[in-house]
């Protein structure tokens, strides 16, 4: 069953097209990666799912259309997303990012505090809910992120590069958390990533862009083998 | 933001027997009425420009709108001042609405235009609308005055009774700052998009500040001309618009109770410099070029700082003594 389809959507700056014609399924309980180029769309395609662009073509989640949605109904409607930049409330500490996330996302829910505090708990961050967010680290600072997403208990979580600028150990015990969230939670996962390894080891599907386009699309094993891929984006790993 | 209770408490018993410590001097009370009609009025536009970051200029259109209407609900048709000030209040937050409908969809410097627009046609409307009642250029006059049994205040009644208000009215904006109504406030203040995806309405809650903001403003302008018994389209001049705007950055924007703080020190040095005339509003706009510069949290912002300062202080003590026993 599909959880998110995209079909036909275009984006235009003015005369610039960022998403051209774009097409692709998502289905329920996969991680969906996608890859491309820098200003390949890759951003654009997450602001259009989650309401902050509109475009044309449509997108459909649990079969209903949501593109033209802001923001805030698209989280209403189960859908979570990080920033490529973490977007945190940097005045206010841990627990109270989470609370946001918690209170005005999470549709009917009556236990918010046991929401809030077994999301932090879930991404590692116990001890460190009075900490103001502007005195962590990236890495907290990205679980903080990661926890208020999760706190609006989505279905479908878009993570827009959450790896950039971690150390390989921070890495690994990020890749096992979105693996964690998908297997336990039972999340939809989309996963926006430059580094091949992250994406060949944890999405069930891959997508590269180009210019708006999508590419190549199916297991990342296959995906990696394509040469239009390889010309594109993997050039210089045919010569390591 | 969570407020000392203890603080709390000399705060209010300090302000309570303020008007007792001048020996119930007349010009002083006024001078202290005057502080607490402009610190709820400050405290409400640094509720709706700090905390909200909506950058409104419409402030004192709200406060003209309820006290013009509170003074001719009780000049016209005989309406008790009470009422009448709740009645204005309730119209302000009305218009703070109806402003915030259409502007509260443009961004940052748009709104200021807008509601500065409004700021500078209403004057206009109020001596065109004279024939409406609203006294024309003069104003109105001869408000009548709050009256408790049947007689009319005294200093000391008017002071307490705007004590009474003052403090419903800052309890109001403490709740509204510390509710998730708040917590909205400031995640759209700190990351607008993050709060957007994650359920804040960012239209809706602007709206709810924007007719609460007008409604508090409403009642002290409510108050404010029955108070003074007079009330006329001066009371949108650059001089009290620029006051009120130094009140908040002086006390520190977004730093409650700083406009109170700011509202008192600035009310009063605005009575002391009176005699200056127009030199006035040189020393007011200085006031606020001085306070950007040099004290960008306000006087709120210093006490913050020393009080981390002796925080920290204490907590190294604290450190060495225990290094000192084990």
């Amino acid at each position: 069953m599909n959880m998110l389809e995209v079909d036909r959507i275009t984006m235009r700056f003015g005369d610039l097209a960022v998403v051209k014609d774009l097409s692709f399924k998502v289905k329920k309980g996969e991680i969906f990666g996608i890859a491309g180029p820098n200003g390949a769309g890759k951003t654009t395609l997450f602001n259009l799912i989650t309401g902050f662009y509109h475009g044309s073509g449509d997108i459909t989640f649990n079969g209903e259309k949501i593109d033209k949605l802001k923001p805030y109904q698209s989280c209403h409607k189960g859908i979570a997303r990080t920033f490529q930049i973490p977007q945190l409330f940097l005045t206010l500490p841990v627990i109270e990012n989470v609370r946001v996330g918690a209170h005005f996302g999470a549709q009917g829910v009556k236990n918010e505090t046991d929401i809030i505090n077994e999301t932090i708990s879930f991404v590692g961050l116990q001890g460190k809910e009075s900490i103001i967010t502007d005195n962590l680290n990236l890495f907290d600072r990205k679980r903080t992120e990661l926890a208020t997403a999760l706190a609006t208990k989505p279905k479908l979580l878009l993570l827009d590069e959450p790896i950039g600028g971690l150390s390989p150990t921070e890495t690994k015990e990020l890749m096992a958390l979105i693996q964690t969230v998908n297997k336990e939670l039972g999340l939809t996962v989309m996963i926006i990533e430059h580094l091949m390894k992250v994406l060949t080891q944890l999405t069930d599907r891959l997508m590269i862009m180009e210019d708006g386009m999508e590419i190549a699309i199916g297991p990342p094993k296959e995906v990696v083998k394509d040469e239009k891929v390889i010309r594109v984006y993997l050039g210089e790993s045919k010569h390591a | 933001m969570k407020i000392n209770k203890k603080t709390v408490l000399i705060s209010i018993s300090v302000i309570a027997v303020l008007p007792l410590i001048f020996r119930g001097n007349p010009y002083v009370i006024h001078i202290l009425t005057l502080c607490l009609i402009w610190g709820v009025v400050a405290s409400a536009w640094d509720l709706i420009v700090a905390y909200a970051n909506v950058f409104s200029f419409g402030q004192m259109a709200f406060f003209a709108i309820a006290g013009y209407t509170s003074s001719m609900m009780s000049l016209y048709w005989g309406v008790s001042p009470a009422l009448g000030i709740l009645a204005g209040a309730g119209l302000a937050a009305l218009a703070g609405i109806l402003v915030g409908l259409p502007c509260l969809r443009l961004r940052g410097m748009y709104i200021a235009v807008v509601t500065l627009a409004l700021h500078l046609v209403l004057p206009t409307l109020l001596i065109q609308g004279r024939i409406y009642g609203t006294g024309g250029s003069r104003g109105l006059g001869g408000i009548p005055p709050i009256e408790v049994l049947g007689q009319p205040l005294g200093p000391l009644g008017w002071y307490y009774v705007g004590l009474g208000i003052f403090f419903t009215m800052l309890f109001l904006t403490y709740k509204i700052i510390n509710s998730s109504t708040g917590l909205a406030f400031v995640a759209l203040r700190d990351a607008p998009a993050a709060a957007g995806s994650l359920g804040v309405n960012e239209y809706r809650y602007k709206l709810i500040v924007f007719g609460i903001s007008a409604f508090i403003t409403g009642v002290m302008g409510g108050f404010y001309a029955h108070y003074i018994g007079i009330i006329s389209p001066a009371i949108l001049g650059t001089d009290i618009f620029l006051m009120v705007i130094a009140m908040m950055l002086f006390g520190g924007l977004g730093r409650f109770p700083g406009a109170v703080v700011g509202a008192f020190a600035i009310a009063s040095a605005n009575e002391l410099l009176r005699p200056a005339g127009t030199f006035r509003l040189l020393i007011l706009g200085a006031i606020i070029v001085v306070t950007l510069i040099y004290m960008p949290g306000g006087l709120m912002g210093i006490i913050e700082s020393l009080g981390n300062l002796i925080n920290r202080v204490k907590s190294r003590r604290l450190n060495m003594r225990h290094k000192e026993t084990t």
